[in-house]
């Protein structure tokens, strides 16, 4: 079942000369993990921020679990989780007063919300910090509890802006599974990567991103199963779109 | 030295340097304090027409520009320490320039030159100005004088500058010692803001008195005589700056302002230096919060989860939890404390219905106080913005929450102060209604104008020096006052000849119209402009 839809969608920014994402289509299906590849400024953040509902968009559409996003937007907004790539939170709160705000926003009821913070605080080791203000998170720290809160609502369509940045290994590994287990339950996730490893563990499609534009979509199986190299690929890309 | 002179370039840039992309509010800055500075000299002008008008006879316009001289150095002193505990005592950009390759000792002697060149320019767009208008008022106003006024501005720093270099570590160790001590610190807001208040009134309704009545009491005459022989005392140091506009006993004033620069500066140079640099490094450190709260989960809906958190945010933002608390106690006691001014001085000479007049201006400011925030709401925001934009619950409603906020506190602080007015009895119970309805219109209007600004003008991105833009809220406030001062000098105006109704009519329909205006302009256009905001 088709999740997630972008039909010819274009960013300009405010005042901008050029286009930062430009005629770009991509459907994501349930059950599937879509990663996000491109070199710094190819358009990944602005393609996120787009379909979570931040950046406003004239051009294109963008539909979520049937939703479109443009004129149905809280509708849309309800199934999406989205993990910034700057992890900033409401840091006066602790992070347990965080994770009940982005619940109640969705409308996750206290057992839920139990549920699914004890399992996940667990496994990313942060129980013990969960009464402390956020403020005195450590870089890391502050990334689990923005993962945490955008995942809390078991939304259809998990976004993640460079999730795996400045995670310990143990926490990276716990989140690629994390990823795997939210698309098994019947939903999608899309995040962006630098690291070309972790891609080709964890998604099921790749799409490339280039100065903007969408170079091409491969299906991650042929990356693990035959001989092909990801790192090549993704330096030919780019070395074909020289600025 | 030449690491000074880098590090002093550096420093321009950061604080005076404009952003390209910050060009619209600059200039919206510099229109707001252009119309503001001139009302200011607007207001300057009328005062001294009427000082001049009533003490002729007994003191020389030179004195008053004497005393006028004063009050610049003061408000050059003020902004000396201000600069030197913000830019020395607690520089944001410390943990950046401590990686510059430049010795402790370089940054200080450049940040105190910093200040010195900040001081000369405020002196002397302060001097030429203020000092101009008065020489125009009263009429002094030659050649001769201006070059006065420019050889008193570049003396104008010299003792305020050295003031501030003893004053600024001592006035920075009692605000740390009141760190921790929250009901000294409330208690000295109130006392400011109520100060505030008390002057602003004091004024408006000095000046009312001799525009309606074309007289000034006795009392108020000899205070304004006696104040202003006291600034002409060869005691007051910032004489010896204001000698210069007249060019009287030069010598006299140049040897006193290099000797005092002199013991000032370098015992205060002897004592800052140490403390900037523990300062320094404690800042280095960093600051980060221990707070520590046990709560427990919820099934909250959207609405009261916004709710809560605005609330959390604010109780545990000390100058958020402040300025309310502050506000919601020096509320009643400004209303009580004017209205009984009114009566002793208004009845015996103006009349009871100005009492109505003057609660109508006190409560207006106050609302416009209360919520000049509202035009903060977005801003406040900052890099947590896009949290507002992901959440699926629409602009409008989470605006409307924030209002519903603000409302309520202004609704109390309006209870609490009708309560006490009523209780004394100083207005009368129908006025008081009239003041409820009115004062909650015009506090709903100043909500709203503050959202409609903010939302066509956000600032997410705080300033490389740290500062948040409060362009909106100075904004807010000019409004505010300009409403106070227009529901209530109609009020007292009219009051005086007319029938009571007719005040009641003509305020309402103001408030009515801003409130209407405002809302028309929220509901149609906020949620997409909301929506275009690039975070
Ligand atoms: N707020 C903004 N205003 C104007 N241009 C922007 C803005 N944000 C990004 N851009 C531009 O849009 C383009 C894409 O930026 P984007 O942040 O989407 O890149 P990215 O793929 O996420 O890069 P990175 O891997 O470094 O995170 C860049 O050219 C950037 O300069
Ligand atoms: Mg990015």
């Amino acid at each position: 079942m088709l999740m997630f839809e972008i039909r010819d969608f274009s960013k300009k920014y405010e005042g901008a000369k050029k286009y930062s994402a430009y005629k770009i289509n991509l459907k994501v299906n349930d059950g599937e993990v879509c990663g996000l590849v491109g070199s710094n400024g190819a358009g990944k953040s602005t393609l996120i921020k787009s379909m979570t509902g931040i950046l406003p968009y004239s051009e294109g559409t963008i539909i979520i679990n049937g939703y479109d996003l443009r004129k149905q937007g809280v509708k849309a907004k309800k199934n999406v989780g989205y993990v910034p790539d700057d992890h900033t939170v409401y840091d006066k709160l602790t992070g347990r007063e965080y994770v009940n705000l982005m619940g109640s926003m969705y409308g996750v009821k206290k057992r839920q919300k139990q549920a699914i913070l004890d399992s996940l605080a667990a496994r990313f080791n942060l129980t013990h910090a969960l009464d402390d203000q956020i403020s005195s998170y450590s870089h890391g720290m502050k990334q689990k509890i923005c993962i945490i809160g955008a995942i809390i609502h078991n939304p259809k369509v998990w976004v993640l802006d460079e999730p795996m940045v400045g995670l310990d290994p143990q926490t990276m590994a716990e989140v690629m599974k994390l990823i795997r287990e939210h698309a098994a339950r019947g939903n999608c996730v899309v995040f962006s990567s630098h690291n070309l490893d972790v891609v080709r563990r964890v998604c099921d499609k790749i799409a490339f991103i280039v100065q903007g534009r969408l170079a091409s979509v491969i299906d991650a199986a042929t990356v693990r199963n035959g001989n092909f190299d990801l790192d090549a690929y993704f330096m030919e890309l780019n070395g074909q779109w020289k600025r | 030295m030449e690491a000074v002179a880098t590090y002093l370039r550096l420093q321009m840039k950061l604080r005076w340097g404009s952003e390209e992309s910050d060009r619209k509010s600059r200039l919206l800055t510099a229109v707001v304090s252009v119309v503001t500075f001139m009302v200011i000299l607007l207001l300057e002008y009328v005062l001294i027409g009427v000082l001049v008008d009533y003490f002729s006879d007994g003191l020389t316009s030179e004195q008053i520009a004497t005393a006028f001289m004063t009050i610049v150095e003061a408000v050059l002193t003020v902004t000396a320490v201000t600069a030197q505990i913000k830019w020395l005592l607690r520089p944001a950009d410390v943990q950046i320039t401590a990686r510059f390759p430049v010795s402790p000792f370089s940054m200080f002697l450049a940040n105190l030159l910093m200040i010195y060149i900040n001081l000369t320019i405020y002196s002397a767009a302060l001097t030429l100005s203020m000092m101009g208008v008065l020489g125009i008022a009263t009429g002094m106003f030659t050649f001769e004088y201006f070059l006065g006024l420019c050889a008193a501005a570049l003396i104008g720093p010299v003792i305020p500058f050295a003031v501030s270099v003893i004053v600024a570590v001592p006035v920075m160790f009692v605000l740390n010692l009141l760190e921790n001590h929250n009901y000294v610190k409330l208690f000295i807001f109130i006392l400011g803001i109520v100060a505030f208040f008390v002057t602003y009134d004091y004024i408006l309704r000095m000046m009312a008195d001799y525009f309606i009545y074309q007289r000034i009491s006795n009392e108020t005459a000899d205070l304004w005589d006696k104040l202003i022989l006291a600034l002409n005392s060869e005691f007051n140091p910032f004489v010896y700056a204001a000698n210069f506009i007249f060019f009287r006993d030069v010598g006299r004033s140049l040897i006193v302002n290099a000797a005092v620069f002199a013991v000032l500066a370098g015992a205060g140079m002897t004592i800052a230096k140490p403390v900037y640099d523990r300062v320094r490094n404690r800042a280095l450190e960093g600051k980060r919060g221990i707070f520590n709260k046990k709560t427990a989960l919820t099934s909250d809906g959207a609405v009261s989860a916004v709710i809560k958190k605005e609330f959390k945010e604010i109780m545990r933002t000390r100058v958020y939890a402040y300025f309310y608390l502050g506000i919601a106690i020096a509320t009643p006691v400004m209303v009580f404390f004017c209205n009984r001014l009114v009566k002793q001085v208004g009845e015996a000479q103006i009349g009871g219905s100005v009492a109505f007049g003057t609660s109508v201006l006190v409560i207006t400011a106050f609302m416009a106080m209360i919520n000049v925030f509202s035009a903060n709401i977005i801003s406040k925001e900052g890099t947590r913005f896009y949290l507002t934009k992901i959440i699926p619950v629409s602009f409008t409603a989470q605006l409307s929450i924030k209002s519903l906020m603000n409302l309520m506190v202004s609704a109390g602080a309006l209870a609490i102060s009708c309560f006490v007015i009523g209780v004394l009895k100083f207005v009368e119970t129908e006025q008081i209604f009239v003041i409820v309805a009115v004062e909650l219109v015009m506090a709903a209007g100043f909500i709203l104008n503050g959202f409609n600004l903010n939302v066509r003008h956000p600032y997410l991105k705080n300033k490389a020096n740290g500062d948040v833009a409060e362009i909106n809220t100075s904004i807010m406030m000019t409004i505010g006052l300009l409403f106070s001062a227009l529901l209530g000098g109609t009020s007292i105006v009219l009051a005086y000849d007319n029938e009571i109704k007719l005040v009641y009519y003509i305020i309402s329909a103001v408030a009515a119209v801003y409130f209407l205006v405002n809302a028309v302009i929220f509901f149609t256009s906020a949620e997409r402009k909301y929506n275009s905001i690039e975070p």
